[in-house]
């Protein structure tokens, strides 16, 4: 059958090279367990949390080993059983450190698979809240957000609609594709469990048409659910950035400066959801995650479930490790909005969507040139920002005619810089300008 | 390696760069160049290769891009420039062009990105106000005859399919829209031009096209239009990057070009309207930026107050021009830009002459030689066909131009051809009486060339009339009473003017005469005239001296029958002509080389309609000492007839060269008159000659008569 009705957002967006083949036709593989593990303290927006372990005990997987700070924060797990070799700091890239508990593997205790319970009715409210938050679990889209904050919004909002973002939009990334087609009942029911916790009546899959079998099957299985649709969108990025997500799905413009909730909405990531689905029906902590590896300079590309804390180097060596004579970097998420790393010993969060090894020749170094005002970066930005004209005004320090023109505005998708044909690295100068503006506004 | 600055994404790029985008635009010019060198030749095919490559090669102490051909901009720059050149510029000139669009219109503002006007523009601006005549030379396509391009032939001179094909005259890039479109579908396709500001530049075109009665189709079809539309205004450096700034952007530019066409001697207009729109680019930027997404209120306002004041200014310009509509300073379809065209050299053009819109008669004078324009305008087969001549000052016909005309398309048309036009040089004032002789008609045309020739006729005259009212050389006397004697004086005429005065005696009281002589003698000189103004103190001399001055500049004066065409001998003549039923035949008297009388012998005319008209004729005649008096309506063949009797009689040098017989026409109410072929091969009735008989009471404006083959006749 054909897949009726396509939404998108109005302006902006691009279409990018999607070498999305290398893995979407690929089933999650479930990677053994690592000899060890760096589980880094804070991999969510907000406080990081307090260790409640120390050097030397014993842990089994699923154990909390770090409790929450505060109200935004998040519980963290042991993703593997074994003993707490240390608690540092270590480097990120870029500036600054970052705290993680280092645990080594050993052969004892075995920590047996929770229990399946039946899935029945919906638990309480309550409960959900409860168990959500028991289990860590928090925004795998790569955001980060405690998802036990999100299911309870403030009093006075009204949530009427659920979005489970399924866009995907990255190049490379498929993580979200094979859990729609692979984890759809964890997927439905924990939709199912998010409306309840918000109150809402209406739940909506939206799929961008690029994972037209994931749509189709979806639209299928979706009929057992009352209450759940299945979304079409036109395969244009940043389909994935949650305001225009809405905006494609529902045609609200969520306000400059608010959140979701202020148009009654709700979204959560594809990997959320299920997350949500086992940790209320199984009690199951966030102890790995999907992602995918990919890339034209890695081996065997693949989408892996991964224990949280294995290091990227072990990740990829577990997909064959990279091809012969390749020079390439490693970028943490997708191409667009990930991180250049040079450090291969960072571990896996549970915000990391992907690992892709970018060949030296289609890496974006080219040489900066002068603006052309060509306006590509106006016609694409979702925004509808001139990132043109604010970066000019950034880089000649005029920070509050940069802000005039929107400078806060900007969700640093990376369109712009995409498209740019001068390679001017617009994002990154919108990135410094927003920390100068922060550092001049204090 | 990662570095600080490198670490954060996004990590892959768009394969265009400055280099695809340039040359992609260069590939979706080869259809126009193929086009402009089928239709000019080699030669177009040098000049555009030229500038594009000047402009590289004066690009590159500038720039520090290693590739032979640079980063494509200079190129791109040169060879639009290229483009818009005329085909018959010299050689140096597309390399100057070069120069200075690189170093005038690109770097000296900062090169790529930083340069406010279009480049190509600029230079092209440069060499417009530089070298006007030789930016202006225009050709025919593929037989390169000099000729004019359509907007200044106007909007008749060409079918639209011509002017679609690109088979007329004008730069070599701009004159085949097909060719044009062919290009700007490339690049649309390949996402490397956003329609919008092509779109509404067009829409502004048309517009304004409507506002001041132009025919809106001609208007997008001609003047590089097209070219300017697709190619210069979608400039990205010079042009706004906001979506509304870009469509205000446009429609100002479409506007302004239409505006500037009309108003001033620039045909094109594009040019600068672009310019002037360049210029606006970073204000609209600014004035329409867009609201940001989850932003509702920020448009509002902000374009509410901009659409306000836009509107306002809008409305204000147009009322303004309403107002500047009325003066109309020239009559019919002229304007300054034909003037100008016609002497390019000139700076200014003195009217000499001028009646109800029928002949103005311009003056202008240049640093070497003064050249007179005329035009005139007469009625052709439906409506007026507007003439200029240019004349040198010995009277001789240096050009003429067809203005405007709208004679049927296949063939009264052909009356701008130059074979029928160019046998009007060389003629001078002294064959104004032979012209209609001389002349050959066109087969099929004789009507509307019959037109031609009597405007010319017209012109002349009046160029003689004008020339023979100077004074005439030599020295004269005059004399007059004043107040103890008469004085006597004489003045000397050189050229025409009164170049020195000499009292020869007078009596009047010494210290009051002597510095009034003085002073009058200065006025005379300057003001060339006896009306002078009187001397305190020695009012009744100063009033003889006039009086004196008068008289001799009486015998100074050509004879005041200047005005009549008639250069016979007193006596009395005899003529007949073809009426309308028959010959009418006149007995013809004159007196002092005046027509005195005329008397009727003979006629056959419609009664009560024909031979009152016979009669109003010959009274216009005699009062107005001229065969151009009016036809009577409804009874133009009978007014005709008499006439040609008149002037056949007249006329018996000139009787042998009238083989057929002629007729005049003159404002009535589009008369239409029939007249016979000069050449023996069309028997059969040509279509737009073809007329029918008319009955006598017929109340129509039109009176029509069956066409007769040569020789024979039937009423």
């Amino acid at each position: 059958m054909a897949i009726k009705e396509v939404k998108k957002f109005p302006i902006g967006g691009i279409q990018l090279p999607e070498k999305k083949g290398l893995t979407s036709d690929q089933a999650i593989k479930v990677m053994p367990e690592p000899a060890e593990v760096a589980i880094p303290l804070s991999q969510h927006i907000g406080a990081p949390a307090e260790p409640i372990v120390k050097v030397g005990d014993r842990v089994k997987k699923g154990e909390c080993i770090a409790e929450l700070q505060g109200k935004i924060s998040a519980r963290i797990h042991s993703s593997i059983s074994g003993i707490v070799e240390g608690i540092v700091e270590r480097k990120k890239p870029g500036q600054g450190t970052y705290s993680c508990i280092l645990i080594k593997k050993d052969d004892s205790e075995l920590k047996a698979e929770a229990q399946k319970s039946a899935r029945g009715a919906l638990p309480e409210i309550e409960i959900i809240r409860k168990r959500v938050k028991a289990a860590g679990v928090i925004g795998m889209g790569g955001a980060g957000f405690p998802t036990h904050v999100k299911l309870e919004p403030p009093a006075g909002i009204k949530i009427d609609t659920v979005i489970i973002n399924g866009a995907e939009c990255e190049p490379f990334l498929t993580v979200d594709h094979r859990l729609l087609l692979e984890e759809y009942l964890d997927l439905f029911r924990g939709l199912e469990l998010i409306k309840k916790a918000v109150g809402a009546e209406k739940g909506i899959v939206a799929i961008e048409v690029n994972k037209k079998d994931a749509i189709k099957k979806l639209q299928q299985k979706a009929a057992d659910w009352p209450g759940i649709e299945v979304q079409a969108l036109d395969t244009r990025y940043p389909h994935g950035a949650e305001k225009h997500l809405i905006k494609a799905v529902l045609n609200r413009e969520v306000p400059k400066g608010e959140l979701p909730m202020a148009v009654n909405v709700v979204v959560n990531n594809v990997q959320t959801a299920v997350k949500i689905a086992r940790a209320v029906d199984f009690e199951e902590a966030v102890t790995d995650r999907v992602l995918t590896v990919s890339g034209e300079a890695l081996t065997t590309p693949s989408n892996v479930k991964v224990p949280i804390g294995t290091l990227i180097k072990d990740v990829i060596k577990f997909c064959g490790g990279p091809k012969d004579q390749q020079d390439y970097q490693i970028i943490v998420g997708g191409p667009m909005t990930g991180i250049n790393i040079d450090d291969e010993s960072m571990p896996v969060v549970k915000g990391t969507s992907g690992i892709v090894l970018i060949t030296a020749a289609e890496y974006a170094d080219s040489e900066t040139r002068v603006c052309i005002r060509c306006g590509k970066c106006s016609e694409v930005c979702p925004m509808y920002l001139a990132s043109n004209r604010i970066c000019a005004f950034v880089n000649n320090g005029l920070l509050e005619r940069a802000d005039d023109v929107g400078l806060k505005d900007c969700i640093e998708c990376g369109a712009c810089a995409y498209i740019c044909p001068s390679k001017r690295p617009l994002v990154r100068w919108i990135k410094r300008g927003k920390a100068e503006l922060r550092a001049v506004e204090k | 390696m990662a570095n600080l600055f490198r670490s954060s994404g996004p990590h892959i790029e768009s394969p265009e760069t400055i280099e695809t985008n340039m040359w992609s635009v260069v590939i979706a010019l080869i259809p126009v160049l193929i086009a402009g060198v089928y239709f000019f030749g080699l030669y177009a095919l040098y000049l555009v290769l030229a500038s594009a490559l000047s402009a590289v090669v004066f690009e590159k102490p500038f720039v520090k891009n290693t590739a032979a051909l640079g980063d494509g901009s200079a190129f791109l720059a040169g060879l639009l420039l290229g483009l818009t050149l005329p085909p018959t510029v010299p050689w140096w000139l597309p390399i100057l062009g070069g120069f200075l669009t690189v170093v005038i219109g690109k770097h000296l503002f900062g090169g790529l990105g930083s340069n406010i006007f279009n480049p190509a523009l600029v230079a092209r601006a440069i060499l417009l106000l530089s070298y006007p005549a030789l930016m202006i030379e225009w050709v025919s396509p593929l037989d390169g005859v000099s000729t004019a391009t359509p907007l200044q032939l106007g909007a008749d001179a060409f079918s639209y399919s011509e002017l679609i094909i690109g088979n007329i005259p004008g730069s070599i890039g701009e004159t085949s829209v097909i060719a044009l479109l062919i290009g700007g579908v490339y690049l649309y396709l390949r996402d490397y031009i956003d329609l919008k500001i092509p779109l509404s530049f067009t829409a502004g075109t048309v517009g304004a096209a409507l506002i001041f009665g132009q025919d809106p189709v001609f208007t997008i079809l001609s003047g590089g239009l097209i070219f300017a539309a697709i190619y210069m205004t979608t400039d990205m450096v010079t042009s706004p990057v906001a979506k509304w700034a870009k469509i205000i952007y446009g429609l100002l530019g479409g506007f302004l070009t239409i505006f500037i066409r009309r108003y001033t001697p620039y045909p094109e207009g594009v040019t600068f309207a672009i310019l002037i729109i360049n210029g606006a680019s970073y204000f609209l930027d600014n004035a329409f930026e867009t609201a940001h997404f989850g932003e509702v209120e920020f448009v509002r306002k902000k374009v509410a107050h901009f659409s306000a004041v836009i509107t306002a200014a809008v409305l204000i310009l147009l009322v303004g021009m309403t107002l500047i509509d009325e003066e109309a300073p020239y009559p019919g379809n002229l304007s300054y830009s034909h003037l100008n065209q016609s002497v390019p050299a000139a700076d200014d053009f003195e009217i000499i002459e001028r009646d109800e819109d029928d002949i103005l008669f311009a003056a202008r004078a240049e640093a070497e030689t003064i050249k007179d324009l005329i035009y005139i305008s007469r009625n052709g087969f439906e409506a007026p066909i507007e003439v200029l001549l240019i004349l040198e000052p010995d009277g001789n016909i240096e050009n003429i131009k067809i203005i405007n005309q709208s004679e049927s398309p296949t063939l009264g048309a052909r009356i701008k051809d130059q074979d029928f036009l160019n046998q009007f040089r060389e003629f001078t004032t002294a064959d104004a009486e032979q012209i209609m002789a001389e002349t050959d008609l066109i087969s099929g045309a004789t009507y509307s060339s019959q037109t031609v020739v009597r405007a010319v006729q017209a012109g002349l005259r009046l160029l003689i009339a004008e020339q023979e009212t100077g004074l005439q050389d030599g020295v004269y006397q005059g004399q007059a009473e004043g107040v103890q004697g008469d004085i006597v004086l004489e003045i000397t005429v050189e050229n025409g003017d009164i170049v020195d005065l000499e009292i020869l005696a007078e009596q009047e009281t010494e210290h009051l005469a002597q510095p009034a002589y003085e002073e009058l003698e200065e006025q005379l000189l300057a003001e060339q005239s006896a009306d002078l103004d009187t001397v305190a103190g020695a009012t009744y001399t100063s009033e003889a001296f006039m009086e004196a001055v008068e008289e001799a500049i009486a015998k100074a004066s050509p004879d005041s029958d200047s005005e009549s065409d008639f250069e016979v001998e007193d006596g009395v003549y005899q003529g007949s002509a073809e009426g309308h039923a028959g010959p009418i035949e006149l007995e013809v008297v004159v007196e002092a080389g005046e027509i005195t009388e005329i008397k009727v012998l003979a006629e056959n005319e419609t009664p009560n309609l024909g031979d009152d008209a016979v009669e109003a004729t010959k009274t216009a005649i005699i009062e107005s000492q001229s065969l151009e008096v009016d036809t009577v309506s409804g009874a133009t063949n009978s007014s005709v007839g008499t006439v040609n009797a008149v002037e056949n009689a007249l006329d018996s040098e000139a009787e042998a060269a009238f083989d057929q017989s002629q007729t005049e026409a003159s404002d009535s109410d589009s008369a239409a008159e029939n007249g016979e072929e000069t050449d023996t091969d069309s028997s059969a009735t040509p279509a737009e000659e073809s007329e029918e008989e008319s009955t006598a009471d017929s109340d129509s404006e039109t009176e029509i008569a069956e066409d007769t083959a040569e020789g024979g006749s039937n009423g």
